[in-house]
């Protein structure tokens, strides 16, 4: 039986919470026009239904051990292969949620002072992080695409959603063109593979591009690249990062976190996913682009941030330069040592935990200076300490220094470097770090060492905020000090591959 | 206290105890100089604790062929897919260097016992920056060692970028990037180790002697020069030195003491630990015959060290500030630990680990009454200064006390390591040993010069009325000062355990 809906639950039940959110942004509706009780209703019952579809995805985890048959010996692929749900796309799917679930948590307070239709809102986010998981699981060209267009389009409209704001709706309408763009030439690419081989699924397209592999048909060079570039604009790798400031400045904070963490998350899925279609004779060839678009990527990334003012747009460097690290990953996946992939699942689950420390800051700082420049967080040490805490042990982990999760991922990704044989692509990493050093570190010296102005009054943290902050520090502490079970499901997560 | 059993916890105790410490201080409230208290009792604690594991410790009679001396060893497994295990240890040249560290911890939290802004944070980031200290004077797994010491960069960082002077960001920011820019070498050297040997383990890496055997010479030599650039940020070496005189200059008291004291020494540790443990065959003279000779490392040190021995004593010379002339003489100084290591030979790394450990003694008390001159005249310009000896006469004598300590006058400990160094240097490098053996003269001429300028001649009328050095710092130059002196007259004391450490590394070099 090939229609075997089971494997499709987490996502179910992910609409139905949608589905729900966006009723109940009519059916709450209060009568006296305080919608304060209706918002936090509203995001309860997002936060329940990530928290139920987390579950059942752990759920999945768990049966998948010993259990031989139902839900798929580690490996179960539906609807004529279309949609694949092994170990490694539940890691995936787990950081997916995981991550939605913290950025539900950082944004409660933001969605419910600033976003108009909070239904909306939820049930895009929902939306949004379906459409990760479905890249994550996709096994054949159109599901992918799919999956790619319903993050994407949720996106702009995200993106967008602070409407009396000039910038917001600047930056919805750039991702909209700038995301058209790469669509368009991913379909491109896929269009020349499918009319190379006449085939969807990638088993069996990588069996029949075999034969177009000696000598190298002109036309599979020009589809890999054009694919490549697609995906590349969705984890904002160099030269297809030109969007991410000013998206990310624009947007609402909450959406800056979901695309700097949920986003990129799925865009590795995906990455990841493709890069499987390739024989050892084409990827051999690959690594080389791959190394050097890292280190440019990392490098650019790095360097840019330095010069910028505003928190969101140096943010958005960075994720560039973290893109750029976890690129490193790809080159032993490239040699045919998919245990290594281990690396960049190891790192996007720290990258998750010390991005919305650091989101939880910002959105929480931001909320009494009135704004996301950096020079507007002088002094927030003083007022705030615990908090200016959390995102200081958050910028450290950033920059890759111990005593924090980041530093284990970094090490880990450079370890498998030097054993790719790359130990220059390491050092360059090495070197970078401290580059990203400066720039993290000045917003440190900020809040701690400048005069804070006389005027500021910061309020209490929600506790929403609150939690998601000591979850994402205890998280980057534990990621560090036993990093071993982790390391151990990563591991588990490649064997699929 | 058994030195030999496994896994005793004593010395991870030791390790984590200022981390405890920190953890009251963050939980306990502010009032009553409670900060303060709280750091003074858990640094005599450590002291205490790294005296007895000191006094248990039982060195390797001298004749005995071992390389390895090590004791209250706790080992366990970390992270296994990357092979690497929480494994401290400690031996003579740990155990030397862990004395010290709390030695100059009481002396520093006593010297900051006047800090009033934010002191929680303050003494938090002192004890999370010694725990880190002890780590990378203990460790045996390349892994934590680089853990140990990137940890220490950023409470440092801190402390000097909140307490400090008024350029003390960017003195802050010029610390943290130099070293974390040397660490990224260290990083990837430990990686390639790992690489080639499936181990981050110090014991297993030297009990085989299979770091780098499957490497070409060229390689290790390679591998040995970036980890050696690494330790010399550190140490500091000219030309990488320029850090120092501005994070020492723009550090408050205590910072300055810790840094001169102990963080140098993490990188003439690091040097003599790991680039003379793992890398014996770079060291050996044969390679000159197979590379020409310039691939004569023991040469090369100790022209770098006469270099900054010298370097260092010219720029001592010529400054006019107080601070900074201390500081330049740590540049010159340190130059001896390297002109002793590029001996090879068993009195000159004698002479360098004991130069480090006098070192630490006297730049602190140095440093100390920096602080006492500046925190009573608010200036550190040595031309605004004079007589102040008249003014306070105990300071005044403690001065010349510790400036003849700085110049190496027999009796007091750095003679013996200054005396040592030259001995072992010059029997392997006689020329260079002699032009080095001049700045004797120069050391005496900035050290007595900056007393002469400070504490004699005519008083500006604008220094009447200034108090004496108080209690708390009279215990300090009291507590040094008789360690330097005793450590002068008997150096037994220390080089009991400094000897058999050093025919450790002899045995290892002679692999």
């Amino acid at each position: 039986m090939n229609l075997n809906f089971g494997v499709f639950t987490p996502e179910i039940i992910l609409l139905l919470t949608a589905c729900i959110v966006v009723f109940g942004e009519w059916a709450f509706k209060s009568v006296d026009g305080n919608n304060n009780k209706k918002n936090r209703n509203i995001g309860f019952v997002t936060l329940l239904g990530l928290t139920i579809t987390l579950a059942i995805l752990i759920s999945f985890k768990v049966v998948s051990y010993g259990l031989p048959t139902y839900l798929g010996n580690l490996k179960e692929s539906t609807f004529w292969g279309s949609f694949v749900l092994d170990d490694l796309s539940i890691y995936f799917k787990i950081i997916i949620v995981f991550s939605a679930i913290m950025t539900v948590l950082i944004s409660f307070r933001y969605v419910n002072e600033k976003i108009i239709h909070v239904g909306e809102f939820y049930a895009l986010l929902c939306l949004a992080t379906i459409g990760g998981m479905f890249m994550s699981s996709a096994a054949e060209m159109i599901t992918f695409y799919l999956g790619i267009e319903l993050i994407s389009i949720t996106s702009y409209v995200l993106c967008a959603f602070n409407k009396d704001n000039q910038k917001s709706s600047e930056s919805g309408l750039k991702y909209l063109v700038v995301g058209s763009l790469s669509s368009a030439l991913l379909l491109y690419g896929f269009s020349l593979l499918f009319g190379l081989t006449g085939k969807l699924n990638f088993e069996d397209l990588a069996l029949a591009l075999e034969k177009f592999t000696t000598p190298l048909n002109t036309i599979y060079v020009i589809a890999i690249m054009m694919t490549l570039a697609g995906i590349s604009y969705k984890i904002a790798a160099v030269p297809f990062h030109m969007w991410a400031p000013d998206v990310y400045e624009g947007a609402p904070t909450p959406v800056t976190a979901f695309l700097a963490i949920t986003s990129k998350i799925a865009g590795f899925a995906a990455f990841i996913r493709f890069l499987e279609i390739f024989n050892l004779d084409v990827s051999s060839k690959l690594i080389i682009l791959i190394a050097i678009l890292s280190v440019v990527t990392m490098t650019i990334g790095n360097v840019l941030a330095i010069v910028q003012t505003n928190l969101k747009r140096l943010f958005a460097y960075s994720s560039i330069a973290h893109a750029g690290y976890l690129m490193i990953g790809f080159i032993p996946l490239l040699q045919g040592k998919v245990q290594e992939v281990s690396t960049i699942l190891f790192y996007l689950t720290a990258y998750i935990f010390m991005n919305i420390g650091a989101f939880a800051s910002i959105i929480y700082f931001s909320k009494y200076t009135g704004s996301t420049d950096i020079d507007s967080f002088s002094g927030v040490a003083k007022k705030a300490p615990f908090f200016a805490f959390v995102f200081s042990a958050c910028l450290v982990s950033l920059a890759g220094l111990p005593p924090f999760g980041g530093f284990t991922g970094k090490f880990y990704l450079f370890v498998s470097a030097v054993n790719s044989g790359y130990t220059w692509l390491a050092f360059v990493g090495a070197l970078n770090s401290v580059i990203s050093l400066y720039f993290y570190v000045r917003i440190i010296k900020v809040m701690y060492f400048k005069d804070n102005k006389e005027d500021l009054v910061l309020g209490l943290p929600n506790a929403a905020s609150l939690t998601a902050a000591i979850i994402s520090l205890v998280g980057i502490l534990i990621l560090f000090l036993v990093p071993s079970p982790f390391i151990q499901m990563a591991i588990e997560a490649t064997t699929s591959l | 206290m058994d030195p030999l059993a496994y896994n005793s916890f004593i010395l991870t105790l030791l390790i984590f105890l200022p981390i405890l410490g920190s953890l009251f201080i963050v939980f306990l409230p502010e009032k009553n100089k409670l900060p303060h208290k709280i750091a003074l009792t858990f640094s005599i604690i450590t002291f205490f604790l790294s005296l007895a594991i000191a006094l248990n410790f039982r060195p390797l009679p001298t004749n005995s062929g071992e390389i390895f001396n090590f004791q209250f060893i706790d080992k366990f497994k970390w992270i296994p897919f990357i092979n690497t295990s929480y494994h401290v240890a400690i031996d003579g040249l740990s155990i030397t260097m862990v004395l010290l560290t709390s030695l100059i911890m009481i002396v520093a939290v006593l010297a900051s016992w006047n800090v009033s802004k934010m002191p929680k944070v303050y003494f938090f980031l002192a004890l999370v920056m010694q725990t880190a200290v002890y780590g990378v004077f203990t460790s045996l797994d390349l892994f934590l060692f680089f853990i140990m010491w990137e940890l220490e960069l950023i409470p440092m960082y801190f402390l000097i970028g909140i307490w400090g002077g008024p350029r003390r960001e960017y003195a802050a920011m010029k610390f943290l990037l130099y070293t974390s820019f040397a660490g990224a070498f260290m990083l990837i050297v430990f990686i390639a180790i790992y690489f080639n040997t499936g181990t981050f383990d110090y014991i297993e890496l030297v009990q085989n002697n299979r770091a780098f055997t499957n490497l070409s010479i060229g390689l290790q030599l390679l591998a040995f020069t970036s980890l050696f650039l690494c330790f010399a940020v550190k140490l500091p070496m000219v030309p990488f030195h320029t850090w120092l005189p501005d994070a020492h200059v723009e550090a408050p008291t205590a910072m300055s003491i810790i840094l001169a004291g102990v963080l140098l020494k993490m990188g003439s540790y690091g040097m003599i630990r790991f680039g003379f443990g793992l890398f014996p065959n770079v060291l050996k003279t044969e390679l000159t015959q197979q590379l020409g000779s310039w691939a004569n490392v023991g040469l090369w040190l100790a022209i770098l060290g006469t270099l900054n021995i010298l370097y260092g004593a010219f720029l001592a010379l010529a400054q006019t500030d107080m601070k900074k002339v201390i500081a330049y003489s740590s540049v010159s100084h340190m130059g001896f630990v390297l002109l002793g290591m590029s001996g090879l030979n068993p009195s000159g790394i004698n002479g360098a680990i004991l130069q480090m450990f006098t070192h630490g003694t006297i730049t602190a008390l140095m440093f100390l009454f920096v602080g006492v001159v500046y925190d009573r005249t608010h200036t550190r310009e040595i031309a605004k200064l004079g007589g102040l000896g008249k003014q306070m006469p105990i300071a005044g004598a403690f001065f010349v006390a510790i400036s003849l300590a700085g110049v190496a006058v027999p009796g007091m400990n750095s003679f013996v390591s200054e005396f040592l160094v030259f001995l072992g240097a010059f029997q392997s490098h006689p020329y260079l040993t002699a032009f080095a053996a001049s700045s004797v003269i120069f050391g005496a001429a900035y050290t007595l010069w900056l007393n002469e300028r400070v504490f004699f001649g005519p008083m500006p009328s604008n220094w009447k009325g200034l108090p004496d050095i108080n209690k708390i710092e009279t215990f300090n130059a009291v507590l040094l000062l008789t360690i330097v002196l005793v450590t002068g007259l008997y150096p037994s004391l220390l080089m009991d355990i400094i000897n058999p450490a050093t025919k450790q590394i002899i045995n290892i070099l002679a692999v």
